[in-house]
C-alpha cells in the first residue's frame, strides 16, 4: 500500500464525510429544535435523489443546476410533514418519544412503499450529467468530480447555515426557539412556524446532499436505509443538536471509514465507525459537542 | 445537655469549574428539629440541599448521617438510610396512579407489594390524599401535587425529610395545611430540613435557622435570632437594594 | 390494604388469559391446513417476542431498536451446539438464553449512561456490528448460514419436519410464560421500579430505586425470553443465516406489535401481533409479487395513523381506564 493509496483514500474519505455531514446536519437541526428524531431522514434523501432524477430524465436540467431546486422542493416538503403528522405527534400526552420514533418510521416505511409502486425497485442512476466520469487530479492523486462537487456545495450549505444561524432572524428565532421553546411565545415568536420552517430547513439540506449523491451513488428504494444509519450515528457522535458537531463527526465517519476499508474486508467498513461511535459516546454521553 | 445530631454537614464545599457554590458550609441538623434554610438568591441553597440528598457530589468535606459518613453514597443509598427529600418542581410519576406514585416509596422498605400498598394508602391517608388514590397522577392539582411528593418521600420511611420549597406559591389555606402536616411529620419521629423563601411562613414553623449567603453559612440560631440579626438583614436588604437597581 | 378493585382486575386478568389460552390451544383441531397453521405460529412467536422486548422498552421505557441481537444469537448458538457439538436444542436454548442474558448485562455497563436516543443509537449500532461480525464469520457459515438436519419427528431433537402442531404447543408455551411473567412483574418490587425509572429516573433514584439495577434486570430477562425465541426460530425453519435472524429489520418487527397495541401494557404485544403479523402473510400473499410496494404502503399508513390517533395503542380500546399500568 504505497502514501499515494492512502492518500487516496484519506482524502476520498474527506470527500464522503463531507456528504455525510450534510446528510447529518438536517437531522441534528431538527433535533436541536425540537427533540424530534427523524426516523424518515434516509427516506427523505431518497425522495430527493428520485427527485433530481426525474428532472435530469424529464427535462433535461443537470443535477449541479436543479440541487437549489431540489433543495426548495424538499423544504416544502419537510414543512408538509412538519403539519401533516409531527405536529400531531407531538401533542402526544404519553409516550411522546414512542410516537415520534413510530409515526416518522411509519413515514419512512410509506415513503419507501412508493418509491418502489412507482419506480420500481431497480437500481438507476444518472449517466450524462455533467460531472459524471470525470475526475479532477492533484499531486498524482485523482478525484472523482462528482464527490469534489458533492464536498464543495456541502462546504457552503455549512457556511450558509452558519451565517443563517448567526446574522438572520430566523436564525435567531430558532436559537431562541432551541434553549426555551415555551417561552418564545412571550417574545412573538411563533414556536409552530419556527418549526415548521426547521423542519423545512432541515429538509431542504438532506434535499441538497440527495441531489448531488444523486450524481454518484446508484438510486433505489431502499438506498435511503443504506446512509440512515450512518446520519444517526454521525449526529449523536456530533451531539444532537449541534450544527459544528454534524461537520466534525462527518468528517471524522468519512474518514475512519476510509482507514477501516483499508484494514478489514469491504462489509466490515462499517464497523469502524461504529467502534468510534460507542467508544466516543461512553465517555462524553452527550455526543462531542451535544449540550442535550 | 446536647440532642445527638442526625445530620452534620462538615466543612463542605462545592464548586462548579470557577464557580464556588458552597464554600466552607458546616452545619447539623438534631434528632425531632424542624431546621429552615433559607438565604437570597444564589446563596447556594439548592447546592447544598442536593449535596445532602446525594444528588450532587460534594467537591469538598463530609456529610455523616446517623452516625455514619455518606459522603460517597448516591442517593438511593442515602434515600435506603433514611434521607427522603422533595423536589422543587414535583416530579411525579406521571404515567402512574397516586398511590402507585406512592408505592415506589414505601418498596425501600419492604419486598412485598401487598404491604407497600398498605403503607402507602397509610401515608396517603395522612396526607390527606387518600380519596385521589386511585387517580392518575397527572390529574392532580399543583398543591395536591406537592403533597403527592411529600407522601411519596414519607413511605420511603426517613429519618431525615428535605423539603425543597414546598410552601411557595400556596394560596393561604394551602399554606396553613402545609404548615399544619409539616408539624405532624415531625410529631411523627421525622426530622425535617426544609428550604424556603417565604419567610411568614418558615419563621414560625422551625425551630432553627440557617442562613446561606453567598456560600457560607452566615449565621444560625432561633427564628427571633435570626429576624433581629444585622448581617441577615442586610444581605436580604443587599438582595433588595439589587434586585432594585438592576 | 389490597383494594378489591385492584386485586379483582389482577385476578380478571389472569382468568381471561387462562381461558384465551385454552382456547388457543384447542385450534389445532379445527385449523388443519398448514398455511395457516404456519401464521399462528410465528403469530404467536412473534406475541412472545414483542412482549419481551416490551420488558424493557414499554416497562422500563428504555427503548432497544437492536434485540435482533438475542434472537441471532438464541438462533445461533443452540443451532451450532447442536450441528457441530450434537447438543439437543433445548439444552441449547438455556446456553443461548444464558449467553444472551449475559451479554445484555454486560453491555449493560456502558449503554444504561446514555438516555434517550442515544442509546436507542447504541443499541442499533451493537446489533448491527454483531449481524456484521457474524456475516463475515465463516465458522458459523457467513452469509450462508447453517441448515439444521430435520430427518425424523423428535421431541428430544426439538424437530418435527413436517408437522407443525408441536411447534405451536410452544410457541403458545412461550407466549403464555411471557405473558405470566410480564404479569407477574407488574405487581412486583422491579415492576414499580421499572415504570418509576421509565417516567423519572431521578425521582426514583431520590425514592431508594437504583437505575442501573433495574434497567439491567430488565435487560437480562428481556434478553433471555427474546433468544429462547430464537433458539425456537432455528428448530422450526431449519436454516438460519445473519440476514434472517440478526438483521435490524428484526430489531424493528419485534417492536412493531407492542407499540400496535400497546406499549408498557400487559396485553398490547399479543393484541399488536395478532394484527400485525396475519396481515403481513396476507398482504404477502395477495399483493406481494404484482404490487411491490404496497404492502409497504398499508403498514406505512397504518402504523402513522395508529401512533399519532392512539398512541398508547389499541389496548386502550378495551380498557376504561386511563392508564397503562394494571390494566387486566
Amino acid at each position: 500500500m504505497t502514501a499515494e493509496t492512502i492518500l487516496q483514500s484519506l482524502l476520498s474519505g474527506l470527500l464522503t464525510g463531507l456528504m455525510y455531514a450534510l446528510i447529518a446536519v438536517g437531522l441534528s437541526l431538527i433535533f436541536g429544535l425540537m427533540d424530534v428524531v427523524n426516523f424518515a431522514h434516509g427516506e427523505f434523501l431518497m425522495a430527493a435523489m428520485y427527485a433530481t432524477l426525474g428532472l435530469t430524465l424529464v427535462l433535461a436540467i443537470d443535477p449541479i443546476l436543479s440541487a437549489p431546486l431540489i433543495a426548495a422542493l424538499m423544504f416544502a416538503f419537510g414543512a408538509l410533514v412538519y403539519a401533516g403528522i409531527i405536529r400531531f405527534a407531538m401533542r402526544a400526552r404519553t409516550n411522546v418519544g414512542m410516537v415520534q420514533i413510530f409515526s416518522t418510521f411509519g413515514l419512512a416505511i410509506l415513503m419507501r412503499g412508493l418509491a418502489q409502486f412507482f419506480f420500481t425497485p431497480d437500481y438507476r442512476s444518472i449517466q450524462h450529467a455533467w460531472t459524471s466520469g470525470r475526475t479532477f487530479s492533484v499531486g498524482g492523486v485523482y478525484l472523482p468530480l462528482p464527490q469534489i462537487v458533492g464536498a464543495l456545495v456541502s462546504a457552503a450549505a455549512f457556511g450558509g447555515l452558519f451565517l443563517l444561524i448567526k446574522r438572520t432572524d430566523f436564525g435567531k428565532a430558532l436559537e431562541a426557539t432551541r434553549e426555551d421553546a415555551g417561552a418564545v411565545a412571550l417574545v412573538g415568536i411563533n414556536r409552530n412556524r419556527v418549526f415548521m420552517l426547521g423542519w423545512g430547513l432541515g429538509s431542504a439540506l438532506v434535499g441538497l446532499a440527495g441531489a448531488v449523491m444523486a450524481m454518484f451513488f446508484y438510486i433505489y428504494p431502499d438506498v435511503g436505509a443504506s446512509f440512515a444509519l450512518i446520519a444517526y450515528v454521525t449526529v449523536a457522535l456530533g451531539g444532537f443538536g449541534s450544527v459544528f458537531g454534524a461537520l466534525a463527526a462527518g468528517v471524522i465517519v468519512g474518514l475512519v471509514e476510509a482507514i477501516t476499508a483499508m484494514l478489514v474486508p469491504p462489509s466490515l467498513k462499517s464497523v469502524g465507525i461504529y467502534a468510534v461511535y460507542l467508544a466516543v459516546v461512553f465517555f462524553r454521553p452527550r455526543g462531542l459537542f451535544g449540550s442535550m | 445537655m446536647t440532642t445527638p445530631s442526625l445530620l452534620e454537614v462538615r466543612h463542605m464545599s462545592r464548586w462548579f469549574g470557577g464557580l464556588v457554590a458552597n464554600d466552607d458550609v458546616s452545619m447539623s441538623v438534631a434528632q425531632g428539629e424542624i431546621v429552615g434554610l433559607i438565604g437570597p438568591n444564589g446563596a447556594g441553597k439548592s447546592t447544598l440541599f442536593n449535596v445532602i440528598a446525594g444528588s450532587l457530589p460534594s467537591s469538598k468535606g463530609t456529610v455523616v448521617f446517623d452516625g455514619g459518613d455518606v459522603t460517597a453514597l448516591p442517593a438511593a443509598a442515602r434515600c435506603a438510610l433514611g434521607i427522603a427529600r422533595t423536589f422543587q418542581v414535583v416530579r411525579s410519576f406521571e404515567s402512574m396512579s397516586v398511590i402507585d406514585n406512592v408505592i415506589v416509596g414505601a418498596l425501600v422498605r419492604t419486598r412485598s407489594t401487598h404491604d407497600a400498598r398498605r403503607n402507602a394508602h397509610e401515608v396517603l391517608a395522612f396526607a390527606n390524599l387518600d380519596h385521589r388514590a386511585d387517580a392518575a397522577a397527572n390529574e392532580l392539582t399543583p398543591s395536591e401535587k406537592r403533597r403527592l411528593e411529600v407522601a411519596r418521600a414519607l413511605a420511603t420511611g426517613p429519618k431525615l425529610l428535605l423539603l425543597d420549597e414546598v410552601m411557595t406559591g400556596l394560596t393561604p389555606v394551602e399554606a396553613r395545611t402545609g404548615v399544619d402536616l409539616v408539624r405532624r411529620i415531625r410529631d411523627t419521629g421525622v426530622t425535617v430540613l426544609m428550604v424556603e423563601h417565604v419567610m411568614e411562613i418558615v419563621l414560625p414553623l422551625v425551630d432553627r435557622v440557617i442562613v446561606l449567603d453567598l456560600g457560607c453559612v452566615l449565621a444560625q440560631g432561633t427564628p427571633a435570632d435570626i429576624a433581629r440579626d444585622p448581617k441577615v438583614i442586610s444581605a436580604y436588604l443587599g438582595e433588595r437594594r439589587r434586585d432594585a437597581s438592576a | 390494604m389490597r383494594t378489591p378493585s385492584f386485586a379483582r382486575r389482577r385476578g380478571a386478568s389472569i382468568t381471561w388469559a387462562a381461558v384465551i389460552a385454552a382456547v388457543i390451544a384447542l385450534l389445532p383441531l379445527f385449523v388443519t391446513d398448514v398455511y395457516t397453521q404456519n401464521i399462528l405460529v410465528l403469530t404467536l412467536m412473534f406475541a412472545a417476542l414483542s412482549q419481551s422486548w416490551n420488558i424493557l422498552s414499554g416497562y422500563c421505557g428504555q427503548i432497544s431498536l437492536g434485540h435482533a441481537l438475542y434472537f441471532g444469537l438464541g438462533a445461533y448458538v443452540s443451532t451450532i451446539l447442536f450441528t457441530k457439538f450434537g447438543i439437543i436444542p433445548w439444552i441449547g436454548m438455556v446456553a443461548g438464553g444464558a449467553l444472551s442474558a449475559s451479554i445484555a448485562l454486560a453491555l449493560g455497563y456502558p449503554c444504561f449512561r446514555l438516555r434517550g436516543h442515544y442509546f436507542t443509537i447504541a443499541t442499533v449500532v451493537i446489533a448491527e456490528t454483531g449481524y456484521l461480525l457474524f456475516l463475515n464469520w465463516d465458522w458459523v457459515g457467513a452469509a450462508l448460514g447453517i441448515q439444521i438436519p430435520i430427518r425424523r419427528d423428535s421431541w428430544l431433537l426439538f424437530q418435527f419436519p413436517r408437522d407443525k402442531i408441536p411447534y405451536f404447543y410452544f410457541a403458545l408455551a412461550l407466549a403464555c410464560a411471557t405473558w405470566l411473567v410480564t404479569w407477574i412483574f407488574e405487581d412486583s418490587k422491579w415492576g414499580y421500579c421499572w415504570r418509576a425509572v421509565k417516567d423519572n429516573p431521578e425521582a426514583a433514584e431520590s425514592l431508594g430505586v437504583v437505575v442501573f439495577h433495574s434497567k439491567m434486570a430488565a435487560a437480562a430477562v428481556s434478553a433471555l425470553f427474546t433468544s429462547i425465541a430464537g433458539s425456537f426460530y432455528a428448530q422450526f425453519v431449519g436454516y438460519i443465516d445473519p440476514e434472517s435472524v440478526m438483521a435490524f429489520q428484526f430489531s424493528l418487527l419485534m417492536a412493531l406489535p407492542a407499540v400496535l397495541g400497546g406499549i408498557g401494557t400487559l396485553w398490547g404485544p399479543a393484541l399488536g401481533a395478532l394484527i400485525l403479523i396475519p396481515l403481513n402473510e396476507l398482504v404477502r400473499s395477495y399483493l406481494g409479487g404484482s404490487g411491490a410496494g404496497i404492502d409497504l404502503i398499508i403498514y406505512g399508513l397504518l402504523i402513522i395513523m395508529i401512533s399519532l390517533a392512539r398512541p398508547e395503542g389499541l389496548v386502550s380500546l378495551f380498557t376504561r381506564r386511563k392508564l397503562p399500568a394494571l390494566t387486566g
